[in-house]
């Protein structure tokens, strides 16, 4: 009576502890488990949201590449149908002003018609450069070598140009692209390093393409890459990318820029060969 | 001879089980102290931040004031009753309410939601009808009403386990305060079972301590990871506002 507490009581009780004792090791086991569970899903879930992204970044940058083009299109059917037919318009209407001029405007009205004559040429050019349909037809080797043409007949800066190996056709798409690259680069030479030279090489071979620009400029740090310069590098990179392409560009201050472009043609990339020569979905 | 010394010996011992279930009154008392401070200083810091809680993490707050209410009723009714069966009763309905409301407002699946807004009057009635004619709350321990809200407890918290997988956030699980508060849920609903049947064997004679403590400690536990809960609840809606 006193002990209050009987043996079989005490063996109740020490199953009760025991079970407690399991019940807790069970329950902690299950909140680990499920610290472990969630955090795996946490990460997975990131993964799954970084390739989204890259997916979006991706979709954007071929609808802007696609905007792109489509007003490069305008515009040079703009110049070319327009501009260029009007100033062939006012060349022909001042060679008929000619007859009633005297000898001394006779010869500033001829040094007009030919900087007119140059202009027009010029802007036909420059209408090629920007038609997708004219690159498309020339071809990628073509359409740089007119392209070479026309910076070194300007004077501004020279350009040295190479090919290597048997030219093949690389497809529209990404020749079109590899062209944009040429000019994107050629552009930040002339406008951000001063550079006297231009070298452009391509290199063929079965299954493997090389597009090689370099500059003598004054060249940037890799830290440059972050600022406004930078984003235009990155468009290099991304474009490439675009046509299953990889692009490394290399400088440093004082020592140019080189701009790297390797393709591997047989390699697929996303294209659905859409009709419209200048989709890239 | 033999009987004086069994007198003594009797006599010893019963000084020994005085003195020792003095102390352990007092040891009590102080644990039920602790409990009540316990559950006085999670509510103030709930109501404190209360601005800062999200709606679910409101309503705990107010469970939290039930939850010390009720603890402070305690006592006064075991003393003019004789029994706490209406506080428990009304407990139960409490944990019910409160409980059941703040997973409606975690659980996004709108069918779980639904058959949440269906079945909380029909349990609620089935309680009152418990209460009154099953387990009459003047004389019965409302053993079908708890274990019923124990094992709905246990549900939503899976439920809310399975909703938080589907659905991680980025920030780190433990400061989360639905993790927290669905850990406190789970471990309080599960071990309640042990605890009923520690109270039936204690409520059957025995001194031992631990079976006497249980009920306090988990419910010790039970607080102190809510405080947890808000406490991490408002620090990070802290940063998220000041980000």
């Amino acid at each position: 009576m006193l002990n209050a507490q009987t043996p079989s009581k005490n063996d109740d009780l020490g199953q009760a502890l025991i079970l407690t004792g399991i019940l807790f090791v069970f329950l902690v086991g299950c909140v680990v488990y499920f610290i472990v569970l969630y955090r795996n899903r946490q990460v997975k879930n990131k993964k799954e949201q970084e390739e989204r992204e890259a997916i979006y970044q991706q979709e954007l940058l071929k609808t802007q590449v696609e905007i792109q083009e489509q007003t490069f299109e305008q515009i040079s059917k703009e110049i070319h149908d327009n501009i260029t037919q009007v100033l062939s318009f006012v060349k022909l209407t001042l060679r008929s002003l000619g007859n009633a001029l005297d000898e001394p405007n006779k010869i500033k009205l001829e040094d007009t018609r030919e900087l007119l004559s140059q202009t027009i040429i010029d802007l036909r050019d420059m209408s090629k450069s920007m038609s997708f349909e004219h690159i498309a037809s020339a071809g990628l080797a073509k359409t740089i070598e007119k392209e070479v043409e026309r910076m070194n007949k300007s004077d501004v800066i020279r350009v040295s140009y190479a090919t290597e190996g048997k030219i093949y056709s690389l497809g529209e798409q990404r020749e079109l692209v590899l062209f944009r690259i040429l000019q994107e680069s050629m552009n930040n030479a002339l406008k951000h390093s001063g550079a006297q030279h231009f070298n452009i090489s391509l290199l063929y071979r079965d299954d493997f393409f090389n597009l090689t620009l370099e500059d003598d400029g004054s060249g940037f740090s890799p830290a440059l890459l972050e600022n406004k310069i930078g984003s235009g590098l990155r468009n290099i990179e991304n474009r490439a990318s675009l046509i299953g392409g990889k692009a490394t560009i290399e400088s440093a201050p004082g020592k140019g820029c080189r701009v790297s472009v390797n393709l591997y043609p047989l390699n697929q990339f996303n294209s659905n060969g859409a009709s419209h020569p200048n989709s890239f979905s | 001879m033999l009987l004086r010394e069994t007198k003594l010996q009797i006599g010893h011992l019963a000084h020994h089980i005085a003195v020792n279930d003095h102390k352990m009154i007092l040891f009590i008392s102080r644990l039920i102290l602790s409990r009540l401070i316990l559950s006085f200083v999670t509510f103030i810091y709930g109501m404190v931040r209360f601005k800062k809680l999200s709606m679910p993490f409101k309503v705990l707050a107010f469970y939290l004031l039930f939850s010390l209410l009720d603890n402070i009723a305690n006592r006064p009714v075991i003393a003019y009753l004789k029994n706490n069966y209406l506080i428990l009763n009304i407990e139960a309905f409490g944990d019910f309410i409160f409980i059941t409301l703040i997973y409606y407002h975690l659980l996004r699946n709108n069918l779980i939601k639904k058959v949440l807004q269906i079945a909380l009057p029909i349990i609620l009635l089935s309680y009152i009808y418990n209460s009154i004619f099953l387990q009459p709350f003047n004389v019965t321990f409302p053993g079908y009403a708890m274990a019923t809200n124990k094992v709905l407890f246990i549900i939503l918290s899976l439920l809310l386990f399975k909703q938080m997988l589907a659905e991680p956030l980025e920030i780190n699980i433990t400061k989360q305060g639905i993790f927290w508060f669905n850990i406190a849920v789970l471990l309080n609903s599960t071990t309640m079972f042990l605890n009923d049947y520690l109270v039936n064997y204690y409520a059957k004679g025995t001194v031992n301590p631990v079976v006497r403590y249980f009920w306090n400690y988990s419910d010790i536990i039970f607080n102190l990871i809510l405080g947890i809960a808000i406490v991490v609840e408002t620090s990070e809606n802290n940063k998220r506002i000041n980000a």
